[in-house]
């Protein structure tokens, strides 16, 4: 027997009688109107749309609307007031989260049959029964969710019984135990984890749960917030799906790698240390005989060597985490992995690499014009490529016979598609889709490759006369397609006679990537300016960060 | 035979022919902040962008449960047979909410509850199925069975102006890897299997333009196709001309209006294509 405080006047109730339980439920729904936004924020399943709060505070207020239509026509025998609660939010039921709701009051409706009150006898067959209904009102009953919390809150119901707990003594208890269960959802269910957060609808239950408690021991739910369990930063908590946006995107962060591997015996807990060693923002997860780790990395290369040696490594990205989110989510989708494609690309600057990333390459490799990687360089990347399936883009005429040399000393199957610029290289990018398979990705980008022009700005190193125009060492010079057309001693002037070429009269957009040599200010000045020229035509700056040259332009 | 059609405003079905075949059409809620709308029935298209334009975000619910139950309720009082053709359920609580709703009604008006696994006129097209079903004189089931054949004969595909819209609504999904960096591009998305993915990256709004052509040409002759826009009805024509060729008869294409439901999460500036291939 448990020692319950009985110091204040207002006693916990001995049973729930009909009144009893509409204060409870009145409670629960108020109390969870105050946390909409804070159960929105955390939701990513089953669909990440941030509306489980308002989803089941929708529910909680059509029962407790119609708990309020009840008492004041005079009915509140427990009977009435839980067929009024289970009608009332089957109606109002929305989204998997109402649904689930309003078969838990369904359940309590069952339990209480023709009964003018529930001990604790009671109240734990009406929890076992809401668990039953609440279990069958999805297709496939997911762990980790709302129907956990409810499956232990009958257990506790059980459990409370079986040690002759007061009231007052189970919701305490209950209160605790689906505290607990809340903070242990990211553990049963991955995407969870992956998000780094606990799921919303069973914090949403957490909440009801604890106005029903705050009414029992007459306790109020105004101005109370209840933190979410597992959650120290539930304050300053972003949507999730923001996360894992700055998590593709951010540079600063390194690479966001996730490597899945089967066959592995090591203890999670050892594994999770491993790797904090190596990045951070560690999240490793064990499910149906497959391990998950996803870190923050700078370098990829040792995450993947340590976990070559736990086990075969099925899989691994550094860039695509939809993808595997998905996989995980949903159990066995599609994902044929021999089937996708990776792309290899070889960059000149931190912002050309920051957009061939962005685009899906998954490796990258220091190069350009006046310095061409080596075969071995290329080979290697071929062979810590994701799959079997690979294309380069060598980006520099230059660079192209390396690929070929490289493609031949692999077992992958290579495609190389011979883009000599890096204009060239980030149309074709454009097109690439590593789901698609190696001969569609070749083919779109091979159409894409022709339909830039390329041109670019350098410094003239010494007196000449090149295809006819005359070069002073020092000058600018304009270059396109390889061509030598124009020259001067401004780069204003030079980018001007560029555009006014002829051939580039139908030009409709030009992108400039200024290399690193110049700074953003003269670059947005320049920009500025031939804008202002060109008013049909619409210009794009960007921090290409290249050393090979002043302005890489391409023109479409 | 006395089969009904419902829909939900996901759909975005002119008006011409939710009237032409009598289909129901159930309202998604619409939100402001704390002010609710039914989707297209207390908030129209025009006030809705506007709304946006002034820079208030806007959110979706979905039907309650109660909502489906009376609405089957009265259809079944002369209907032989119900068929509700739903938003993909994997951007929707929708369909679960109709399927909930047809468990609750007890006159045994059959109701078959279709997981469209399309958005916008992407359902329009496998209502349209069911509407020619109907006129046929086919029973609920054969209607059923015309449907379901139907949805992987279904092609939509949108050119959009930003994913900021579907991203705060959490339904970008694969379509994440369209985040734009450095690069500015316009994403062009597809729905399959009932989920957002990526599709192209034009550099231009134009460029994405030929690109949505471009793909409605692949699939060759068409059954069916529509054109659908968020804000801007002047840039369909050109698409509106060259669909006109694929179509049988060379007729125009259906042209659509994305509504509030669906350009919560479309935005504005969004242009799409919705196709029936043969």
């Amino acid at each position: 027997m448990s020692s319950s405080s009985l110091k204040t006047s207002n006693r916990p109730p001995q049973h729930i009688s009909g009144s009893t339980i509409a204060g409870m439920f009145i409670a629960g729904y108020e109390l969870l109107d105050t946390h909409i936004e804070l159960v929105n924020s955390l939701n990513v399943f089953p669909v990440p749309d941030g509306d489980t709060g308002t989803n089941m505070a929708m529910t909680m207020k059509a029962v407790s609307n119609a708990i309020k239509r009840s008492l004041n026509s005079g009915s509140d025998e427990l009977e009435v007031i839980s067929r009024v609660m289970a009608r009332s939010s089957l109606m109002e039921a929305r989204g998997n989260s109402g649904v689930i709701l309003s078969q838990f009051f369904k359940g309590i409706s069952e339990g209480v049959g023709d009964k003018q009150s529930l001990g604790v006898k009671e109240w734990a067959i009406c929890m076992e029964k809401a668990k039953t209904s609440a279990y069958s009102a999805v297709g496939n009953p997911t762990e980790g969710t709302m129907l956990t919390v409810i499956a232990e809150i009958s257990k506790q119901a059980n459990d409370s019984l079986k040690n002759g707990d007061t009231l007052e003594s189970l919701f305490n208890q209950t209160s605790n135990q689906i505290k607990e269960t809340v903070k242990n959802t990211p553990q049963m269910l991955p995407i969870l984890a992956e998000a780094e957060v606990v799921d919303a609808g069973a914090y949403g239950i957490d909440i009801i749960f604890e106005g029903l408690r705050r009414s029992i021991n007459g306790l109020p739910v105004t101005d109370v917030e209840i933190p979410v369990p597992g959650m120290k930063d539930y304050k300053t908590f972003t949507l999730p799906s923001k996360i894992f946006l700055n998590q593709s995107i951010g540079q600063d962060y390194g690479f966001c790698a996730q490597v899945l591997i089967s066959d592995n015996v090591t203890q999670t807990d050892q594994i999770k240390k491993s790797v904090g060693q190596i990045g951070e923002s560690v999240v490793v997860i064990n499910e149906s005989s497959m391990l998950k780790i996803h870190a923050h990395v700078q370098d990829v290369e040792p995450l993947l060597q340590y976990a070559n040696t736990l086990g075969k490594v099925e899989s691994h990205s550094v860039d695509d985490m939809d993808a595997q989110k998905e996989e995980f989510a949903g159990g066995h989708s599609k994902s044929n992995h021999t089937e996708i494609t990776s792309l290899i690309t070889v960059v000149d600057g931190i912002g050309i690499k920051q957009i061939f990333s962005e685009l899906g390459a998954s490796q990258i490799i220091n190069g350009g014009p006046n310095n061409s990687p080596s075969v071995n360089d290329i080979l290697l990347q071929i062979e810590s490529a994701p799959g079997e399936n690979v294309i380069v883009l060598p980006n520099d005429k230059n660079i192209i016979l390396a690929a070929q040399q490289a493609s031949k000393l692999t077992n992958k199957f290579v495609e190389i598609v011979p883009t000599e610029t890096f204009q060239q290289g980030i149309n074709c990018a454009l097109s690439f889709d590593n789901e698609n398979d190696i001969f569609k990705n070749k083919k779109l980008m091979l159409d894409s490759m022709t339909e830039v022009i390329s041109a670019e700005i350098s410094t003239a190193y010494k007196n000449t006369t090149l295809q006819g125009v005359e070069v002073v060492a020092g000058e600018f010079v304009g270059i396109r397609d390889g061509q030598l057309i124009t020259s001067g001693s401004t780069i204003d002037e030079v980018l001007g006679n560029l555009l006014d070429f002829e051939e580039n009269r139908d030009v409709e957009l030009v992108t400039l990537y200024h290399g690193k040599e110049l700074s953003q200010k003269d670059s947005e000045a320049h920009y500025q300016l031939i804008s202002s020229k060109f008013e049909n035509v619409e210009f794009e700056l960007i921090d290409g960060g290249q050393s090979h040259c002043i302005y890489m332009i391409s023109l479409e | 035979m006395n089969i009904k059609i419902v829909v939900d405003s996901i759909s975005d079905m002119p008006s011409g022919l939710i009237e032409k075949y009598g289909i129901n059409v159930m309202p998604l809620i619409v939100r402001f902040g704390k002010d609710e709308y039914k989707d297209g029935v207390d908030l129209k298209a025009d006030d809705f962008y506007e709304r946006v334009a002034g820079g208030e975000w806007p959110a979706t619910s979905v039907p309650a449960v109660g909502e489906f139950a009376e609405l089957y309720k009265d259809l079944s009082s002369d209907a032989d047979g119900i068929i509700s053709i739903h938003v993909s359920s994997k951007l929707s609580g929708t369909y679960n909410s109709a399927v909930q709703g047809a468990a609750t009604l007890e006159s045994g008006c059959p109701i078959k509850v279709v997981d469209s696994q399309q958005a916008s006129m992407g359902i329009g097209m496998l209502a349209l199925v069911a509407a020619k079903a109907v006129e046929n004189g086919d029973n609920l089931e054969t209607i059923h069975d015309k449907v379901n054949a139907a949805i992987p004969k279904v092609q939509c595909f949108a050119l959009l102006d930003t994913l900021e819209y579907l991203q705060r609504g959490g339904r970008l999904g694969k379509g994440a890897a369209l985040i734009g960096g450095l690069l500015n591009f316009k994403p062009i998305l597809r729905l399959s299997d009932g989920e957002v993915h990526p599709f192209a990256r034009p550099r231009s709004r134009r460029k994405g333009i030929n690109k949505l052509v471009e793909t409605a040409m692949e699939f060759g002759n068409l059954e069916e196709a529509a054109v659908m826009y968020s804000t801007d009805p002047q840039e369909t024509s050109g698409i509106i001309e060259s669909l006109s060729n694929l179509t049988p008869d060379e007729t125009d294409p259906i042209l659509v209006r994305m509504g509030p439901g669906l350009g919560t999460h479309a935005g504005p500036g969004a242009l799409g294509i919705a196709l029936l291939t043969k």
